[in-house]
């Protein structure tokens, strides 16, 4: 064995890696020459430097620090989400930013509007709005997000609180079904179910008062809300358009958005975020 | 402690959050390794190791391989550490604005030479470093969770040894001319 091939199995041999034959030959060059020699005694003494150093490193034990700085953190997000700016961004970045065709909501509660008389009336009462949308108890959307991924999402809704009590949202690759005992995902490429024994929230979002929040945060940063009737090509009536807007908020930018609400029913056909 | 990375991961996501504590385990040494060369001080790379692995809880839905989590945490630990590097930074500018005092510098680890000098490896090297002598991995549990032959562990370690001792001999000579000086 010469000096190269030593040197090329220098490690594994040190590493107690090589066959009995091997070892042997290395260990025979190492006895007949000395540069080889100090270089496998280089090697082992920042191995044994390395593993001295390593069980050192060792005897810290972060896993309870970590442990309970993760449940400190869930606390505070949990604790958050109860704030409504936070809850503003949230709906912001949830699915549900687009609810598509007149036809995605369907209205099981029977309601009892007044029709606006447009002559009467200049503007627009956004109490209509808000009381139909506490009468639905079930809502269909289809969603469209920044990204222009689809979502469809069914929605059951407590009608006394405003928020989701079931839902089944169909994301594409992932479909969830939520019960108030448990929530399901189906991982469609995986072929894998994984079940969590809670409710899992879809959204931020009070779907049946989602207006009324948006209403009143326009209110709280100081926001405009501005209604005009439009005739709407697509869905061949005429619609309100409500445009809102809030203004730049420390580090949130000003929001534009445009609820397209059926003039009828006084419900939201569609929300866009311009901004 | 002889499951996967992944079957932690998929247990934490599952709602276990308290199976996190395996791979902390396995992966505390490692981190601090890399983290105390980074940062100077074992208290730091303390704090910096936890918030690394905070920030990988929280983001673990997006870890797309689980396989991957190893490689995962040192992009996030290395993150963690320009912050850190950064806000100390700061503090030192600040420090030395209002004082007009020379900031003393971090107190330093058992071996900061060797965790420097590991610290400053290129990034394929140190990972094998890492596993073989801060994660308790043979070289071919290291070859096997990298995914490349034994044959290759081993070259690359004898590289990254080569490496190392350069940059550890340059450091004593960097030493050697500070006290001259």
């Amino acid at each position: 064995m010469n000096c190269a091939e030593c040197k090329e199995h220098l490690v594994a041999y040190i590493e107690g890696l090589l066959a009995e034959s091997q070892k042997q030959a290395i260990e025979l060059h190492l006895k007949s020459c000395p540069p080889c020699r100090a270089e496998a005694a280089a090697i082992t003494t920042l191995y044994n430097r390395m593993t001295t150093n390593g069980k050192v490193l060792a005897q810290t034990d972060l896993e309870d620090k970590v442990l309970s700085r993760i449940v400190r953190e869930q606390n505070l997000r949990l604790r958050k989400a109860d704030n409504h700016f936070q809850l503003w961004r949230k709906i912001m970045n949830s699915k549900i930013t687009k609810l598509a065709t007149a036809a995605a909501i369907i209205v099981i509660a029977v309601l009892s509007i007044t029709f606006l008389d447009k002559s009467v009336t200049p503007a627009y009462a956004i109490e209509q709005t808000i009381e139909a949308m506490r009468s639905i108890n079930s809502i269909h959307a289809y969603c469209t997000d920044w990204d222009n991924s689809q979502g469809e999402v069914w929605v059951q809704i407590d009608p006394n609180t405003g928020q989701e009590e079931y839902y089944y949202a169909d994301q594409g690759n992932l479909l969830i079904v939520a019960t108030p005992q448990a929530t399901y995902y189906y991982y469609k490429d995986k072929n894998l179910v994984r079940i969590r024994n809670e409710y899992v929230p879809a959204s931020e979002v009070r779907f049946s008062r989602f207006f009324e929040d948006l209403v009143r945060w326009v209110q709280q940063y100081n926001g405009q809300l501005r209604f005009y009737f439009q005739f709407d090509e697509e869905l061949q009536q005429e619609v309100i358009m409500v445009y809102g807007s809030i203004p730049t908020q420390g580090d949130m930018k000003e929001k534009e958005f445009i609820f397209r609400v059926d003039s009828q029913t006084k419900l939201p056909i569609s929300l866009e975020m311009l901004k | 402690m002889s499951q996967t990375d992944k079957y932690y991961i998929e247990r934490c996501l599952d709602g276990h959050s308290d199976d996190f504590r395996y791979l902390v385990r396995r992966y505390q040494t490692v981190l601090l390794a890399q983290l105390t060369g980074q940062l100077g001080s074992k208290d730091k790379a303390d704090e910096a190791a936890q918030e690394s692995f905070v920030r990988a809880y929280f983001n673990l839905e997006k870890l797309k391989k689980p396989d991957s989590f190893f490689s995962w945490l040192l992009g996030i630990a290395k993150r963690v550490t320009k912050e850190h590097q950064r806000n100390e930074q700061r503090h030192r500018r600040e420090i030395v604005r209002s004082f007009s005092e020379k900031v003393p510098g971090p107190e330093l680890s058992q071996d900061y030479a060797l965790e420097r000098a590991i610290a400053e490896l290129p990034d394929s090297y140190r990972k094998l470093i890492l596993l073989r002598y801060y994660g308790g991995y043979s070289c071919s549990q290291v070859a096997e969770q990298l995914d490349i032959p034994l044959g290759t562990v081993t070259k690359k370690l004898s590289r990254a040894y080569a490496v190392l001792r350069k940059s550890l001999r340059q450091q004593k000579r960097d030493e050697n001319c500070e006290v001259q000086k």
